[in-house]
């Protein structure tokens, strides 16, 4: 098998492993893991994110139902937002290890092919995955 | 000031210019412009805080990266990550609005969070951009400079009431917006730093300048910043007097041989007072290098007194062979930890940093000899000349409150004769005594000779004495020893250092006695 072949199919199943499909749901998990603790609204990460409101918000639910984010109570609009890494250690790695792929272009583009755009037009371009 | 009120920030060298920390409630504001190091300043308070004094902390970043803020700070050698596993950190990535939302709010989850980890500190990165949130679009007084003002008193407000000691960056700019906003935040904050970054002569010198603490006295002036990779920020005071509680100055009336050679100490009146400093003035080339090993080997091997060497413009290594080949083993002393040796090219010096240095190296080694082999490389290094004579003086005062003997070698640029012991950077009236080396032209050849023109608290001789640097090194030849001989001796003449040496008659070479200068 290519190493293209694995990689792409190894992709396919972390992100199966840990539940998401959506790229808006990457690029909000992606924006908390290199942000860490934000205090913030999902308006204004929509704004950071180039996506609109009620995709992020969506993703933050998702995400949340995932326990892969904390969110806190809300005040005056906004709330604390945490990455949670998984305990399980298989959700674990593979979380670790989209991470790392997501470093490089080559991983990012992989990504970008497994993962549904949902809402987002294709002209835009998630910051999440740094496209451009 | 008592320990509990007091916040220590930890910074290397910082707290000791506070006389010990800042009041326990000040709201310390950091200002600056682009690269003078602000954030660094922030974070390693927080750092410091949490691993010194157990005061978990809170940083809150607008426009950096906190992953960046975390590679900056493993660079420096704190793990950041460890600390907000422990709980005793957390780095908050939010935007100026929320921010300014928060602090106003009783139910503030910035503060909850604070309260969750027992923060004590806090540092907000770049408040200055709470400018954005105070840009309402309205017409004054409710937008603008005015309504940032009072967003500022909000925030400190609100932090003063969760009892968090906070330390705020402030951007300084060049438009007038950001003049403005940094001035209203000085005047708010309690204590302010004033971080600059200037180059000169091609390189960046760093400066931190205390420019307010309420409630406590400081060290005033613009202090050295320096960025230490691995190790993070190092406060140097600026090169002046010494602490104001170290003002009393011993006195010695105990006098030491200069090199070991007795016709020399004879000169200065019976050698030179233990604390005293000694200005060494001449040309290149008569041998000021080779009678400054001298000097510190007369202290080492006879006098069991250690030695620091400070050369600016010979290696050590270069020293120790120059010197060898006379016949006197530098190496030796170095190896047994008898002499020192501080080299720092001139290009790069700092000038509050080489004083540290000196100052630690002292102290360190317990040394009563220092030489410091060419000042004229300070001169042309230091630029101006109010630094320059800011730092003999703080190095003559503690050179004397420790009775250490100090030696300052100076290249004098005129070669026959002078007009000036110093003319370029003149601080010849702050040394005890003045030895000057000079080349005298008799004939056609080139004859040194060593002239003491001043030693305080001695009766010390005038006279004008030929001396030789061979095997053993520096050697004054008596007076009389070429008597019978041509070239004649110096005394056989007038005028020696005035460029125009003037033979006497036979009977010029007597009357010595009645050349013995007063006690100065």
């Amino acid at each position: 098998m290519a190493p293209e072949k694995s990689t792409d199919s190894l992709v396919r199943e972390r992100l199966e492993t840990l539940g998401f499909s959506l790229l808006s749901e990457w690029d909000v998990l992606a924006f908390l893991y290199r942000h860490g603790t934000s205090l913030t609204s999902a308006a204004q990460m929509a704004h950071l994110l180039g996506d609109n409101k009620a995709a992020v918000g969506a993703a933050l639910d998702r995400l949340e139902s995932l326990g892969l984010i904390q969110r806190s109570r809300g005040s005056q609009g906004v709330r604390l937002y945490r990455i949670s890494v998984p305990a399980d250690p298989l959700r674990y790695s593979c979380f670790i290890e989209l991470m790392n792929l997501a470093e490089k272009r080559e991983g990012r583009l992989l990504l970008l092919k497994h993962l549904s755009r949902g809402s987002l037009q294709p002209s835009i371009r998630a910051r999440g995955l740094r496209i451009a | 000031m008592a320990e509990d009120t007091v916040i220590r920030t930890g910074i290397a060298g910082l707290d000791a210019l506070l006389l010990g920390g800042i009041p326990r409630s000040n709201v310390i504001l950091v200002e600056g412009g682009v690269g003078t190091g602000k954030t660094l300043f922030g974070v390693e308070f927080i750092y410091q805080g949490i691993t010194q004094f157990n005061e978990p902390g809170i940083i809150v970043v607008f426009e950096t990266s906190p992953a960046k803020l975390i590679r900056d700070a493993a660079a420096m050698g704190w793990d950041l990550p460890a600390l907000q596993a422990q709980k005793k950190l957390q780095i908050i990535f939010t935007s100026p609005q929320v921010i300014e939302q928060e602090l106003r709010s009783a139910d503030s989850l910035l503060l909850e969070m604070a309260v969750e980890i027992g923060a004590q500190r806090i540092f907000i990165d770049g408040i200055g951009l709470l400018r954005q949130a105070s840009n309402t679009g309205m017409p004054a007084p409710f937008s603008g400079p005015g309504s940032y003002r009072e967003l500022l008193q909000q925030l400190i407000e609100g932090l003063d009431r969760e009892h968090l000691t906070a330390m705020l960056s402030h951007e300084i700019g060049t438009y007038p917006e950001a003049q403005v906003t940094a001035e209203s935040a000085g005047f708010l904050a309690d204590t302010v730093f004033l971080a600059r970054r200037t180059l000169c002569n091609r390189r960046i010198f760093r400066t931190i300048e205390i420019v307010k603490s309420r409630g406590q006295n400081y060290e005033p002036g613009e202090h050295t910043l320096d960025i230490r990779d691995g190790k993070g920020l190092e406060v140097f005071r600026r090169v002046q007097a010494p602490f104001r509680h170290n003002l009393a100055q011993p006195t010695s009336t105990a006098r030491r041989s200069f090199v070991g050679v007795e016709a020399l100490d004879q000169l200065f009146g019976g050698g030179v007072f233990d604390g005293s400093t000694t200005l060494v003035a001449g040309l290149s080339g008569v041998g000021k290098t080779v009678l400054g090993t001298q000097i510190l080997r007369e202290g080492a091997l006879r006098q069991g007194k250690r030695g620091l060497l400070i050369s600016l413009d010979e290696h050590p290594a270069q020293i120790a062979r120059n010197a060898g080949t006379l016949g006197l083993d530098l190496q030796e002393q170095i190896d047994s930890g008898m002499i020192h040796v501080l080299f720092e090219s001139p290009q790069e010096l700092n000038i509050d940093i080489h004083y540290a240095t000196i100052i630690n190296l002292v102290e360190k080694h317990d040394i009563q000899r220092m030489v410091i082999d060419g000042m004229t490389s300070y001169s042309n290094a230091l630029i101006e000349q109010t630094v320059y004579r800011d730092f003999v003086h703080a190095l003559v005062a503690f050179s004397k409150f420790r009775l250490m003997t100090t030696f300052f070698n100076y290249e004098n640029p005129e070669f026959l004769g002078l007009s000036a012991f110093m003319p370029d950077f003149p601080v010849s009236s702050i040394v005890d005594n003045i030895l000057l080396l000079s080349l005298v032209e008799m004939g056609s050849s080139l004859r040194r000779c060593a002239t003491v023109v001043k030693a305080r608290g001695s009766k010390h001789e005038f006279d004008s004495r030929e001396y030789v640097i061979e095997q053993g090194g520096f050697r004054l030849l008596p007076f009389d020893e070429l008597a019978e001989v041509k070239p004649r001796p110096f005394s056989a003449y007038s005028s020696i250092l005035s460029r125009a040496p003037t033979r006497l008659g036979a009977a010029g070479t007597g009357n010595r006695s009645s050349r013995s200068g007063n006690v100065s």
